[in-house]
């Protein structure tokens, strides 16, 4: 008489989280599917791959398609110019991003400020696809043409700046501005305070800033494809290369796209803690 | 070491919904060697002051001078003021001793004397111990001897400490003000100290500058803040618990006067002089100001009485606070835990008739 009455009167705290997990094991499923397939298609010979009801387990293994993907020369190269791209593009979208980040957290409060924070971080939410052949042409009447590192390095910058601007606004808002009245007191100019005093404490900030711009420019397709592909071809233009003849060899594409998710697996798994702390900053007083 | 004069100072923050006037036509001069505090609720522009003198925040208007030299144009540094900050400023980055250190850094000072001043700062403060810890493994009292360490450790033309003692609980409070007086008295510097704490104002400084709303309202030493306020706000800011203040008619038949409070029957006797001063003005209402501590249980010869109902008394140790009515009017008295008196019975108060304090009806400024 006393259970019933309990389980009628009190929410039922086992079944809720039993159909929590449910959902949990669900998302999982519809994220990890794709991996998972990806892994296995990887490891498929041809023969395999296209059969039209597909193995959900290689019947046999081919551990060689990790290394036949590099029998073409422009796989390595490939990823060494997204590399090269992603890296000056972070390292550019950093340096500016701080130093007009910083001017507006500390020099332009008030509404003028607020307004062309906005206006910046709204660049980012712009559909780039609205300004593809404009950027063509441009970047085609530059010396260096369209087909370069440098277009790239610059072109990300769009997508770049204004997060990185943006996100470094609001970590330099959070560090105390006492910190650099006390060493203007002290005797420091204001750019030995910023480089000595505040820099320091945002560094958390700046690395998850520089882990975001870094995974974009690793992960854009769109203006690579368009603009490079002959002297310089970053990966994601370079997968849909492995095919021969009429057919797509899906398990040197798979296998490719296994090796491309290496480093940004790798730099989120070194860096995590400092990129949950940054954004999480972030998410809080932003 | 210098002495300290603001001339007509203003600063004014402009702002979308019109200008906001922080501090107003303020006259301060400061000895040198002389401690100071400003006194003031929150918002009464203290700390805009303070950020002037230092050179944080630009003038509006006025002059500041340093040895009557004025100082509006230069730079925090050219200055040489030294500040502790209310939310300390340690920079998180540095051990202790490199906090310390920092101000002899960045003047070229060699490591050698950088590292003998660091130790005779610490042994001053006592933090010898945690010279080599990082700020974010100190306790707050640690961190704000640190950053007091830091503004020590320069030799500075005048301190300036931000409401250094606000983030302390009352055991440290009360020995780091024991610990600043003695560091004042062995370094006979001007210091500058704000705070919105009246007892760290009064124990410490030689002066305190009272401010309210933007202006100055006194600027005094202890006895006369106490006894000889300006006006009401000054009267009810110095003091715990504050000063009574009661509406009164004068009833004045030319020999003895009587304040009478509205609508009581008590009524308060001012002594000679005040009631000279009252006839001077020819008013015929006046505010009477005592203070809770001047309202005795005990009656001394000469002592002039009046009777109230207790509504509540309130036992805190060392005395009890008794909240009391008389008709329509509150007030109350601070009397020793000893007085049982409880809720709804009478009791009869003895005050001296010179610790009656008469303000204008209507200025609320001090007549006598």
């Amino acid at each position: 008489m006393s259970r019933t009455a309990a389980s009628a009167g009190q929410p039922n705290y086992r079944l809720i989280r039993y159909v929590l997990l449910a959902f949990l094991v669900i998302w999982l499923v519809f994220t990890l599917f794709p991996l998972y397939f990806a892994v296995i298609t990887a490891l498929k010979p041809v023969e395999e791959i296209n059969r039209m009801v597909p193995t959900f387990w290689p019947e046999t293994f081919r551990i060689d398609n990790f290394s036949g993907i590099f029998a073409d020369p422009g796989s390595l190269k490939s990823l060494i110019d997204s590399i090269i791209i992603a890296s000056a593009n972070t390292a550019l979208s950093l340096v500016l991003g701080t130093l007009a980040g910083y001017a507006l957290a500390r020099y332009l409060r008030g509404a003028l400020g607020e307004n062309l924070a906005f206006f910046i971080l709204s660049q980012r939410m712009f559909p780039p696809v609205a300004i593809l052949i404009p950027i063509f042409f441009l970047f085609d009447a530059t010396p260096w043409g369209t087909d370069s590192y440098i277009t790239l390095i610059l072109l990300y910058l769009v997508f770049n700046m204004p997060l990185a601007t943006w996100l470094m606004m609001v970590f330099f808002r959070d560090a105390p501005k006492e910190l650099e009245e006390a060493a203007y007191l002290d005797g420091y100019t204001p750019l030995r305070a910023f480089f000595k005093v505040t820099l320091p404490l945002v560094v958390p900030g700046m690395i998850s800033v520089a882990m975001l711009c870094w995974i974009f420019a690793w992960n854009e397709y769109l203006f690579a494809n368009l603009l490079t592909g002959t002297t310089v071809k970053t990966f994601p233009v370079h997968i849909p290369t492995f095919v021969a003849g009429s057919q797509t060899l899906w398990n040197f594409v798979m296998a490719f796209s296994l090796v491309a998710m290496l480093p940004p697996v790798i730099l989120f798994i070194i860096l995590r803690r400092y990129m949950v702390r940054g954004l999480s900053l972030g998410v809080v007083k932003g | 070491m210098a002495r300290v004069t603001l001339d007509k100072v203003n600063k004014i923050y402009p702002s979308r919904h019109g200008d906001v006037h922080a501090v107003q036509d303020l006259d301060l001069a400061i000895e040198d060697g002389e401690f100071v505090a400003l006194l003031g609720p929150s918002g009464c522009g203290k700390t805009s002051t303070l950020r002037m003198i230092v050179g944080l925040e630009a003038i509006s208007g006025g002059v500041i001078a340093f040895d009557g030299q004025p100082v509006n144009d230069q730079t925090p540094e050219q200055r040489n003021v030294a500040m502790a900050f209310e939310t300390y400023a340690l920079y998180p980055t540095f051990t202790v001793a490199q906090n310390l250190a920092f101000p002899l850094e960045v003047k070229g000072v060699d490591k050698a004397t950088r590292d003998e001043k660091v130790a005779e700062v610490a042994r001053l403060l006592r933090i010898e111990p945690i010279l080599d810890s990082f700020p974010r493994q100190l306790s707050g009292g640690q961190q704000q001897r640190v950053s007091l360490g830091r503004a020590l450790i320069r030799d500075p033309a005048v301190f300036i400490l931000d409401e250094v003692m606000s983030h302390l609980d009352a055991h440290l409070k009360f020995q780091m003000l024991f610990e600043l007086k003695r560091i004042h008295q062995t370094l006979e510097r001007t210091i500058v100290y704000v705070t919105h704490d009246q007892m760290e104002a009064l124990a410490l400084a030689d002066r305190v500058a009272v401010m309210s709303d933007a202006k100055l309202q006194q600027f005094g030493d202890r006895d006369t803040l106490y006894d000889r306020p300006a006006n009401t706000f000054v009267a009810g800011f110095i003091g715990e618990p504050p000063t009574n203040f009661l509406e009164a008619e004068v009833r004045d038949d030319g020999t003895t006067m009587r304040l009478t409070i509205r609508d009581a029957s008590a009524a308060f006797v001012p002594d000679g002089p005040r009631a000279a001063a009252i006839r001077d003005q020819g008013l015929r209402t006046v505010i009477v100001g005592i203070r809770p501590q001047n309202l005795h249980v005990r009656h001394d010869e000469g002592d002039e009485q009046i009777t109230a109902t207790v509504e509540i008394n309130e036992y805190q140790g060392e005395h009890s606070i008794l909240s009391l009515r008389d008709g329509a009017a509150e007030f109350r008295a601070m009397v020793p835990p000893s007085v049982k008196t409880g809720e709804g019975e009478t009791i009869d108060l003895s005050y001296r008739s010179r610790d009656v304090m008469v303000f204008h009806p209507e200025t609320e400024v001090f007549i006598s």
